[in-house]
């Protein structure tokens, strides 16, 4: 019989991606982002007992791990912009062949300009939320969540615009 | 380019050799703002402890007359009662857990109102404990400086002793505040911020 641990382990395990994906929004070095991930899947321990099969695992668990990321302050010491990261990256990239590496890292760049509700609106979005979800998820109404994906939407937009690139 | 591209970008990003930890039970919550001021608080805890015990071997130390053991230890246990009943409170406030399963605005709403009315506790605390600190400073005056107490207490210089208690109270506060602010004030303003990004539009 699987404990209590197993069992939260091999349910994370499957979203894994997802809440490493989470902290490359919310963190823009990789130590930072490292440090978000492990904090996420601390407070998801913490309350797994609060889960209650009522929802859907993903939902509570992108609940956790976005209210975690909101609220997760940075080591004050440690600043690496994105920039520099992304210069790295680049530079090593051989043509065409890892062009979607470098979307990616345009996608976190940009993301990481916009503010944290703005962040978890769009990565709801992206994780498939209607609008009615996201108010939900984000203790908004469907109205209020629209309004501002749209605007998030818009000033994703520009960002990556404003870097010169388009997708 | 247009929000489906963004979408296949976000579709394409499948991240590799993301590693779960193995243990844990031994993971530690470090970087959120109830478990830094946690932190804080454990520190000054061990402070506060420290301070009693001292303060309790004070007659001691200066070697207070025998007279003035009983009105100190009158006092000391009044201020053991207090300091006691605030450092009770302050840890088990402290030893809630997050609700990070609540919806997001929920969940900042409970974490900045903990935050907020532990700033209270802790004033009122440092607060509470001012008048002692002052008679205690009194009695230290009285028995090692008698000659500088006379003179403070002679008729003409009484003004003196009202405005110094006045001002030293009043001093307390304000450094309380300023305390309060600096170490615990910035989780909140910055959660504020946030409850912000929320509102109706």
């Amino acid at each position: 019989m699987q404990t209590k641990e197993q069992e939260f382990l091999t349910k994370i395990e499957v979203h894994k991606g997802i809440l490493h994906k989470v902290s490359k929004m919310y963190m823009d070095n990789r130590d930072d982002q490292q440090d978000l991930f492990q904090e996420i899947v601390c407070q998801l321990w913490k309350s797994y007992d609060s889960f209650r099969n009522e929802s859907q695992f993903s939902t509570w668990m992108y609940r956790v791990a976005i209210n975690t990321a909101i609220v997760f302050f940075k080591k004050e010491k440690r600043k690496v912009p994105t920039t520099e990261i992304l210069s790295e990256n680049i530079r090593d990239i051989d043509d065409d062949s890892d062009l979607k590496e470098i979307q990616i890292n345009h996608f976190y760049e940009a993301v990481n300009q916009l503010d944290k509700i703005e962040k978890a609106l769009i990565f709801y979005q992206l994780e498939g939320y209607s609008h009615k979800e996201i108010g939900q998820n984000l203790g908004i109404s469907e109205g209020n969540a629209r309004v501002k994906l749209n605007r998030t939407k818009n000033k994703l937009r520009e960002i990556i615009e404003k870097q010169g690139y388009g997708f | 380019m247009d929000f489906n591209d963004i979408q296949s970008v976000w579709n394409n990003d499948k991240p590799e050799n993301v590693v779960l930890p193995t243990n844990l039970e031994k993971l530690q919550s470090a970087s959120l703002p109830l478990d830094k001021i946690r932190k804080n608080l454990k520190k000054e805890f061990i402070y506060q402890i420290l301070s009693i015990v001292f303060i309790g071997f004070a007659p001691f130390m200066y070697k207070f007359p025998q007279n003035a053991f009983a009105p100190f230890y009158l006092l000391f246990s009044i201020f053991v009662a207090i300091s006691v009943y605030y450092l009770v409170k302050l840890f088990l406030f402290y030893k809630r857990l997050n609700k990070t399963s609540l919806n997001t605005k929920d969940s900042l709403y409970e974490t900045y109102f903990d935050i907020r009315l532990n700033m209270e506790l802790y004033k009122t605390f440092g607060f509470a404990l001012t008048p002692f600190i002052i008679l205690f400073l009194i009695g230290v005056l009285y028995f090692q400086l008698p000659k500088a107490f006379n003179l403070f207490t002679s008729n003409s210089h009484l003004i003196s002793l009202f405005g110094v208690v006045i001002f030293a109270i009043l001093s307390m506060g304000l450094s309380l505040e300023w305390w309060v602010h600096h170490f615990y004030g910035k989780y909140a303003k910055e959660l504020r911020k946030v409850l912000d990004q929320l509102k109706e539009e």
